[in-house]
């Protein structure tokens, strides 16, 4: 099956949308249901965070489909871009994790004897997605920068791509 | 695989950031749904129930997860991971299938422990689980049907061509 350059454009358009959608839901669920914020109030932050490691995964995996859309359509910009944007991602992630840390301990104090353990479990499971989802988008952040596709001076090549372009010419 | 187009293998990268993606759905969707369980009590049909019937809710995640290991399996051109996934996805349709077993016995013994008028909503409930470990034990199997074959033709392939799979 080939797939022309107008299907991919399409194909890639489409995979943007869904990709907004899987970054943009989650967290404007987040923001909506830790509203008002107060973030200088400790049991805010230790709310806020918690809801925002339960629903980190699913616009880390919207990254990733932007990121396949902008394979696919060649575009460099785009994936300079989001790759910046996972490196500064991981970077809040990394400064949320300690501050989650932070106002644990500070916290803990004021938790029942009975409930700490289920409160230890929901401290570490978010920690942990907190770091695990960090060191994706590093990574993810670095190997975009690397396999960014070439600068070309004739217009931008739609992907798929080698076979849909023009044939050419023999240099022997 | 042997066939993949230039393109695709520009996405190679992409393979090992989905991958640990897909980790993460599958382990946090089965911890949530262990933690849910604890303590167990294996001798009550209530919980055996709410077991296997919590495990239907996970299940759309951890196909999700399976399909993306199986994409990234395919950029990566890693025939030995398609085959892997395709063992999985037969593993997790035996299993459902398995626990289908115990889940209607147990759903059986329920309904009659309850009062007339909450029947037909348990019946619901019930059927729902079910429809939703049946789907997902087809898509497994359609998982592992479709890897299987990519895996044979990518050994054909190599085959023909000569090139020992990496």
């Amino acid at each position: 099956m080939t797939v022309s350059p107008r299907q991919l454009r399409g194909l890639g358009w489409l995979l943007y949308s869904v990709a907004l959608l899987f970054v943009a839901g989650p967290m404007l669920e987040v923001l909506a249901s830790s509203y008002p914020f107060h973030p200088g109030t400790p049991t805010w932050r230790f709310g806020a965070l918690g809801l925002l490691a339960q629903a980190l995964p699913v616009p880390i995996f919207g990254i990733l489909l932007a990121f396949v859309a902008a394979t696919l359509l060649e575009q460099r910009g785009v994936q300079t871009t989001l790759s910046l944007l996972c490196g500064l991602g991981a970077a809040a992630l990394l400064v949320v994790a300690v501050a989650f840390a932070l106002d644990t301990l500070q916290l803990r104090r004021s938790v029942n004897r009975q409930a700490l353990p289920n409160f230890e479990v929901t401290v570490v499971r978010a920690d942990l997605i907190v770091l695990y989802c960090a060191a994706v988008l590093l990574l993810t952040a670095v190997l975009g920068m690397r396999a960014r596709p070439p600068l070309s001076k004739k217009g931008r090549g739609v992907g798929l791509a080698g076979a849909e372009r023009p044939p050419q010419p023999d240099s022997r | 695989m042997a066939g993949t187009p230039g393109s695709a293998r520009g996405g190679a990268w992409l393979a090992r950031p989905a991958q640990m993606v897909a980790f993460l759905f599958a382990a946090d969707t089965l911890f949530v749904w262990g933690s849910h369980l604890f303590p167990a009590h294996s001798d009550n049909p209530l919980w055996r129930h709410m077991a296997v019937g919590t495990l239907g809710q996970a299940l759309s995640i951890l196909v999700l997860s399976l399909l993306v290991v199986l994409g990234a399996a395919i950029l990566k051109e890693n025939p030995r991971l398609v085959a892997a996934v395709g063992r999985i996805g037969l593993g997790a349709a035996a299993v459902l299938l398995v626990l289908l077993v115990p889940f209607a016995i147990d759903s059986r013994t329920l309904i009659h422990s309850l009062p007339p008028e909450q029947q037909p909503r348990f019946a619901w409930l019930v059927f729902k689980q079910a429809a939703q470990i049946l789907l997902s034990a087809l898509a497994f199997v359609m998982a592992a049907i479709a890897a299987r074959r990519l895996a044979r033709e990518d050994a054909a392939a190599r085959t023909e061509v000569g090139t020992p799979p990496r």
